[in-house]
C-alpha cells in the first residue's frame, strides 16, 4: 500500500499546488472583475490590453479579465462557454453569429441604454449601429466599419500601361482591364485577376445590385428564386479561368493567408478584401496598395454595403451589466483610447474620434478612411443578420465554388446543386 | 487463474476459498480503481450524453429538441458529403496505416543497435513527430508542396520536369497529408524500440547457436515476439486514422473538391461551425461503430497471429 | 572491407533520410530568422538575407504583461504533473487489466478501448459542464487530474501489451517467495517495463506540452495560457498573421521536447537499471 501513499500525497501537493497559480492573479479585493473576450492577432491584442489599461485608470474599481484568442478558435470557445453558462461580461461579436447568440438569448438588448446614455452614441451616425441591430433591436456595438472593396496595386498597372479602372467601372471594364494586363504582363506569370466567386461578399454583391439577397427575410431559404442569376456568376469567373486571365486554382487554392497572396508577390493586381486588411496586406507586400470599390452594373442597384468588422455585445450571463456598459461606452468614445487601438478593426463609428484619428495616424488610415467615406455614399444597408443555419450554406456554397473554379461542373448545374443542397440545410435547420 | 502457485487444495473448505476469491478481486480492483474512478466521473457521462444527443437537435447555444432518429436517417439518405468524407478517410486509413507501420518497423529495426551515431538518427527522425500540428507546421507544409516549394526544386533539379502545386492538385491534395503522417512516424517507432529492446537475448544466442541466419532469426524470432507491440500500433494506428482531423482542418480545410475531407473534420465543422451538435453526435457514434468493428476484427484475428510470451500454453 | 563498405552504405541511407526528415525543421528555423517581410516572398530559400534576432524578441514579449516566459513556466508545471500522474497510475492500472482475473473484467477492458474511439469533438460540451460544475473552469484540473485516474487509455494499453510479453515463470517465482500482487507490481512488473515507462513518459510529456484543445476551452485567464494557445494567438485569418514570431516562438517551444527526447532516447534501448532482477 506504499504506493498508494505515494499516490495521495501527489494528490495532495497538486491540490495545494493548483488553486495558488489559478486563482492568484483573479482575486483583488472588493473591486468588480469583468472578462472581456475578443480575437485578435498580437498587434491587436496588445493595443486592445493597453486600452484596457487606460479603462482601468479611468475606473479604478473595475477590473479587466481579458480573454484572447485566434479568431479561429474563437468561436468554438464561446459556443463551448455559452453551452457551459460560463459567457465572458463583454464578448467580441461577429455578424454572422448575432442571430443566433441572440435567438438563444445570450445578449442583452442596449437599446435602452444608447438612450439613457449609458452608451453615449449622439457623435454615431445611425446607420453606423444598423450592424449591430437584430429585429429592431440594438444587441451589438459597431468597433470599426468595414466595406467590401478591391485592392489593387498601383505599379502594376503602371508596368503594363493600363490605366486603373476609376470607381463606377462595369463587370465589363473589370474583366477587360483583367485581360489586358494578363496579355501584358502574362509572360512574367502575372494574371489578371482571381475568381473571386465567393459567398461572402462578391455573390451577396452581385444579388444586391439586382435588389435581392442572399437569404429570404425570414432566414428560412434562399432570397432569390431564379437559378441563372448564379450560373451567370459563376460564369463570369469560369470564363475569366478558361481564358487564362484569372489564376486558376492549383494557384490560388492552397494561399492560407492574405500576406501570401498573389498581389504581395507582385503577381496579380487585385484583390479582393474588407477594407481593413489594406493596411497589413499593404506593409506586408512593402508597397503603397489602393482600394478601389466593387464594379457597378450599369442601371443596377448599390450593392456596397457598410459592415461592422467587430462589435461589443454584453452577455445575459454577466452579473456586472453596468461595468460591461462603461466598456463599451469608453471603448466606442474615448479618444485616447481609440488613438491607442488604432482603428484595427475599421473606421471607429464615433465622428468625434474619426476627425481626432483622422490626422494622428498614418496614410493609410486615411485612404482606408476616404474609401468608407465613398462607400458611405455609394451603399444600401446590410442584410439582415446571417440565419444560424448560413455556415453551412457558406460550406456548401464553397465546396461548389471549388468544383466551377476546378471546371469540374457547368455553371448551371453548379447553380443547381446549390439550391438543391442548400434548401436541405434549411429542411434540417429547422 | 490457469496456474495458481499456491494450490488450492479439495480439502479447503469452500467458504475460506470464497474469501480468498473476494479478496483477489478487491485487490485487482484495487489495482484497476484509478482508471474506473476517472471513467465512471469525466468519461461515461459525456458519451453518454453524446449518445443521447444524437437523437436531438442541438445547436450548442439552445437547448437540445428530440427529433428520433431523424439526423441518422439524414446523414444515410439526404447527405452526399458524409460518404465523401467516409470515402477519403478510408482511403487514409488504408494507404497511411500500413505505410507508416511498415516504414516505423523498418526503421526501427535499422536504429535497434547501440553502435555510434545511432542516437544522433533516432533523435532526427524523431523529430517531425515532435514538431506536431500546429499552424506553424500547416504553413510550412504548404510552402514545402507549393508551387514554389522545395518539392518542386528537388523536382526540377533531379527530373527536369516543373512541378505542381501539390496541395491544391484535387489528385494529390490527399497524398501530401499521408506523407505528412508518414513523416511523423516516431510514435510508432519509439514503441517498436521499446519493443525490440524486450526481446531476450537469450532466444537469439540459441538461435546463433543453431546456426539460424539472420533473415531466419528475424522471422523466427523477432516478428514473433514483436506482434503483441506490431498488434497494439495497429489497433492504436487504426483509431487514429480514422480520427483524424488537425492535418485537414489546418492545411486544407478539406479541399480542395472534398478530396481532403476527414470525417472527424467533417464532425467538426458540424459541432463547432454548423451549430449543429446532435448530428455531430450521430456521426460521431457512427464512426465508434465502424472503427469498433474494424478493431474488433483485428482483436478477433489476433489469436491466430500474436504471440504472448506470458500465455504460452495458457 | 566487406564490413566497413556496409557500415558506409548504413550511413550514407541514414543521412538521406534524415535530409528529409529535417529539411522541414530547417525552413521554419531560417523562416524564424528571416525579416518578416521575406518569408513569403523567399519561401523557398533556406538562407536568410540577413539574420534577424527581432521575431525572438517580439514573440518572447508576447502579450501585454503575459509573455512566453509565463507560458512556459504554465506549461511546464502542467507537463510535469500530468507526466508524475502518468508513470504513477498508467502501469498500476495496466498491471492489473493484464495479469489479474475480476469480474467485468473484459467488460471493462471494452470500456477502455471503446473511450480512445469516440471523436473528442462530441464529448467536450459535456464535459466543460461537468468540469464547470465540479468549479474547475479556469484552473489545471480538468488538464491534470485525468492523467492520475489511469492516464490516457492508449498509455494503459500500451504498458498492458508489454507486461504481456513479459514470462509468467517471473510473477510464479516471486509468488513461491511468498510476493502478493502489490509486490510482484513494484518488484517485477514495473522495473521490467521500464523501456516502455521511457516511451510513455516521452508521449506523455510532448502530448501534454503539445495539447491545445484542452487549455483553449478550460483556460480563461491568460496568465494560465500554455505554449501551444501562446502559439496560436500570433494566427489570425482575416487581421493578419505575426509569423515571424510565429516560427520563432515555435522553434523555441520544439526545444524542451527535444532536449527531453534526446536525453530519454538512449534508456529506451540500453535500458534503466531499476532494481536488478535475478530471472
Amino acid at each position: 500500500m506504499k504506493r498508494w501513499a505515494r499516490v495521495s500525497s501527489a494528490a495532495v501537493l497538486v491540490a495545494t499546488l493548483l488553486p495558488g497559480t489559478a486563482w492568484a492573479h483573479m482575486k483583488r479585493d472588493e473591486s468588480t472583475t469583468i472578462r472581456i473576450a475578443w480575437w485578435g492577432n498580437q498587434e491587436i491584442d496588445n493595443r486592445m490590453l493597453k486600452v484596457i489599461k487606460l479603462f482601468e485608470a479611468k475606473y479604478p474599481n473595475i477590473n479587466v479579465q481579458p480573454e484572447y484568442m485566434a479568431n479561429k478558435d474563437y468561436w468554438t470557445k464561446m459556443n463551448t462557454e455559452a453551452a457551459g453558462g460560463n459567457l465572458p461580461d463583454v464578448m467580441m461579436m461577429d455578424y454572422a453569429y448575432i442571430r443566433n447568440y441572440v435567438k438563444n438569448n445570450f445578449l442583452v438588448d442596449l437599446t435602452p441604454y444608447t438612450k439613457n446614455g449609458s452608451i453615449h452614441v449622439n457623435d454615431v451616425n445611425p446607420a453606423d449601429l444598423q450592424g449591430g441591430k437584430v429585429n429592431g433591436k440594438l444587441y451589438a456595438i459597431n468597433i470599426g466599419d468595414n466595406a467590401p472593396a478591391m485592392l489593387y496595386d498601383p505599379q502594376l498597372f503602371k508596368k503594363a500601361g493600363v490605366p486603373v479602372p476609376k470607381p463606377g467601372y462595369t463587370w465589363d471594364d473589370l474583366a477587360k482591364v483583367a485581360t489586358q494586363i494578363r496579355n501584358k504582363l502574362g509572360k512574367q506569370g502575372v494574371y489578371g485577376i482571381e475568381p473571386y466567386d465567393n459567398v461572402n461578399m462578391f455573390f451577396p454583391y452581385y444579388l444586391r445590385q439586382r435588389g435581392l439577397t442572399l437569404y429570404n427575410a425570414q432566414g428560412t431559404g434562399l432570397g432569390y428564386k431564379d437559378d441563372s442569376l448564379l450560373a451567370n456568376f459563376f460564369a463570369y469567373w469560369q470564363n475569366l479561368i478558361k481564358k487564362g486571365v484569372a489564376a486558376p486554382p492549383s494557384v490560388t487554392q492552397s494561399i492560407s493567408d492574405p500576406t501570401d497572396e498573389l498581389i504581395v508577390h507582385g503577381k496579380c493586381p487585385f484583390l479582393n478584401v474588407w477594407s481593413n486588411q489594406a493596411v497589413y496586406i499593404s506593409e506586408a507586400a512593402g508597397k503603397n496598395l489602393k482600394l478601389l470599390p466593387l464594379p457597378t452594373l450599369p442601371g443596377g442597384k448599390d450593392g456596397l454595403w457598410i459592415k461592422a468588422s467587430a462589435l461589443w455585445s454584453a452577455t445575459t450571463q454577466s452579473k456586472h451589466l453596468d461595468a460591461d456598459l462603461k466598456w463599451i461606452d469608453f471603448f466606442t468614445n474615448d479618444l485616447q483610447a481609440q488613438l491607442t487601438f488604432g482603428a484595427e478593426f475599421g473606421i471607429p463609428i464615433s465622428q468625434k474620434v474619426q476627425q481626432h484619428l483622422y490626422t494622428r495616424l498614418g496614410p493609410l488610415y486615411r485612404t482606408e478612411y476616404d474609401y468608407i467615406q465613398y462607400v458611405k455614399k455609394h451603399s444600401r444597408p446590410i442584410d439582415p443578420p446571417d440565419p444560424p443555419v448560413a455556415s453551412k450554406i457558406r460550406q456548401i456554397f464553397s465546396t461548389i465554388q471549388q468544383a466551377v473554379n476546378y471546371l469540374q461542373t457547368t455553371p448551371e448545374a453548379a447553380a443547381q446543386q446549390f439550391r438543391q443542397q442548400a434548401e436541405v440545410a434549411f429542411r434540417q435547420g429547422s | 487463474m490457469t496456474t495458481n502457485a499456491v494450490p488450492v487444495t479439495a480439502t479447503a473448505e469452500p467458504r475460506l476459498r470464497t474469501a480468498r476469491r473476494v479478496k483477489d478481486y478487491a485487490i485487482a480492483y484495487s489495482f484497476i480503481a484509478p482508471w474506473l474512478l476517472g471513467f465512471l466521473c469525466f468519461t461515461i457521462g459525456p458519451m453518454i450524453v453524446s449518445f443521447l444527443l444524437s437523437f436531438t437537435q442541438y445547436s450548442v447555444t439552445s437547448a437540445p429538441k428530440w427529433i428520433g432518429l431523424r439526423n441518422y436517417v439524414d446523414i444515410f439518405t439526404v447527405d452526399p458529403q458524409f460518404w465523401i468524407a467516409l470515402g477519403v478517410t478510408l482511403k487514409f486509413v488504408i494507404i497511411s496505416v500500413p505505410l507508416k507501420l511498415a516504414f516505423s518497423l523498418a526503421v526501427a529495426m535499422l536504429l535497434h543497435g547501440n553502435y555510434r551515431g545511432v542516437g544522433v538518427y533516432r533523435t532526427i527522425f524523431y523529430v517531425p513527430s515532435l514538431i506536431g500540428g500546429s499552424v506553424a507546421v500547416a504553413e510550412m507544409w504548404r510552402q514545402l508542396f507549393g508551387l514554389n516549394g522545395a518539392v518542386n526544386n528537388i523536382l526540377q533539379f533531379l527530373f527536369g520536369v516543373p512541378g505542381d502545386n501539390w496541395i491544391a492538385n484535387p489528385n494529390t491534395a490527399l497524398w501530401t497529408l499521408i506523407l505528412l503522417v508518414i513523416w511523423q512516424f516516431g510514435s510508432p517507432m519509439l514503441i517498436f524500440l521499446a519493443g525490440l529492446r524486450q526481446i531476450p537475448k537469450e532466444l537469439y544466442e540459441a538461435a546463433a547457436v543453431d546456426g539460424a541466419n539472420g533473415v531466419v532469426r528475424f522471422f523466427r524470432i523477432t516478428v514473433p515476439m514483436l506482434t503483441p507491440i506490431i498488434f497494439f500500433n495497429l489497433v492504436m494506428q487504426l483509431i487514429h486514422g480514422f480520427t483524424t482531423f488537425t492535418q485537414s482542418y489546418l492545411i486544407t480545410s478539406g479541399g480542395p473538391l472534398n478530396r481532403t475531407l476527414f470525417y472527424a473534420l467533417y464532425l467538426y465543422q458540424h459541432a463547432f461551425q454548423f451549430f449543429d451538435m446532435g448530428y455531430a453526435c450521430a456521426l460521431a457514434w457512427i464512426l465508434l461503430a465502424i472503427v469498433g468493428t474494424a478493431t474488433a476484427l483485428v482483436f478477433k484475428s489476433s489469436s491466430a497471429w500474436v504471440y504472448y510470451e506470458s500465455e504460452r500454453g495458457a | 572491407m566487406w564490413r566497413h563498405a556496409s557500415r558506409a552504405a548504413f550511413h550514407a541511407v541514414m543521412w538521406v533520410i534524415s535530409a528529409f526528415m529535417l529539411y522541414p525543421i530547417l525552413w521554419t528555423l531560417a523562416s524564424s530568422l528571416k525579416p518578416e517581410s521575406e518569408i513569403f516572398t523567399h519561401a523557398a530559400s533556406l538562407i536568410p538575407s540577413h539574420i534577424d534576432w527581432s521575431n525572438y524578441t517580439k514573440g518572447w514579449i508576447g502579450f501585454g504583461d503575459v509573455g512566453f516566459a509565463r507560458f512556459f513556466a504554465n506549461s511546464f508545471f502542467i507537463t510535469f504533473m500530468v507526466l508524475i500522474g502518468t508513470l504513477l497510475s498508467s502501469p498500476w492500472v495496466a498491471y492489473g487489466f493484464s495479469r489479474l482475473r475480476f469480474p467485468l473484467r473484459n467488460t471493462l477492458f471494452v470500456c477502455l478501448m471503446v473511450s480512445m474511439m469516440l471523436p473528442a469533438q462530441v464529448t467536450v460540451i459535456p464535459q466543460y459542464i461537468l468540469f464547470r460544475h465540479l468549479g474547475w473552469v479556469n484552473t489545471y484540473y480538468p488538464l491534470i487530474v485525468p492523467a492520475y485516474l489511469g492516464g490516457s487509455a492508449f498509455f494503459v494499453f500500451l504498458i498492458m501489451q508489454f507486461i504481456r510479453t513479459i514470462p509468467r515463470e517471473l510473477d510464479e517465482a516471486a509468488k513461491i517467495d511468498g510476493c502478493g500482487p502489490y509486490r510482484i507490481y513494484t518488484q517485477v512488473i514495473f522495473p521490467l517495463c521500464a523501456p516502455v515507462l521511457v516511451t510513455v513518459a516521452i508521449f506523455a510529456f510532448y502530448w501534454t506540452w503539445d495539447d491545445f484543445f484542452g487549455p483553449l476551452i478550460y483556460l480563461n485567464n491568460t496568465h494560465l495560457y500554455t505554449v501551444s494557445i501562446g502559439l496560436s494567438l500570433f494566427s489570425s485569418a482575416d487581421v493578419g498573421t505575426n509569423w515571424g514570431p510565429m516560427f520563432a516562438m515555435s522553434v523555441l517551444s520544439l526545444l524542451p521536447v527535444l532536449i527531453v527526447f534526446l536525453f530519454f532516447q538512449r534508456y529506451i534501448v540500453e535500458g534503466v537499471t531499476m532494481g536488478s532482477l535475478k530471472a
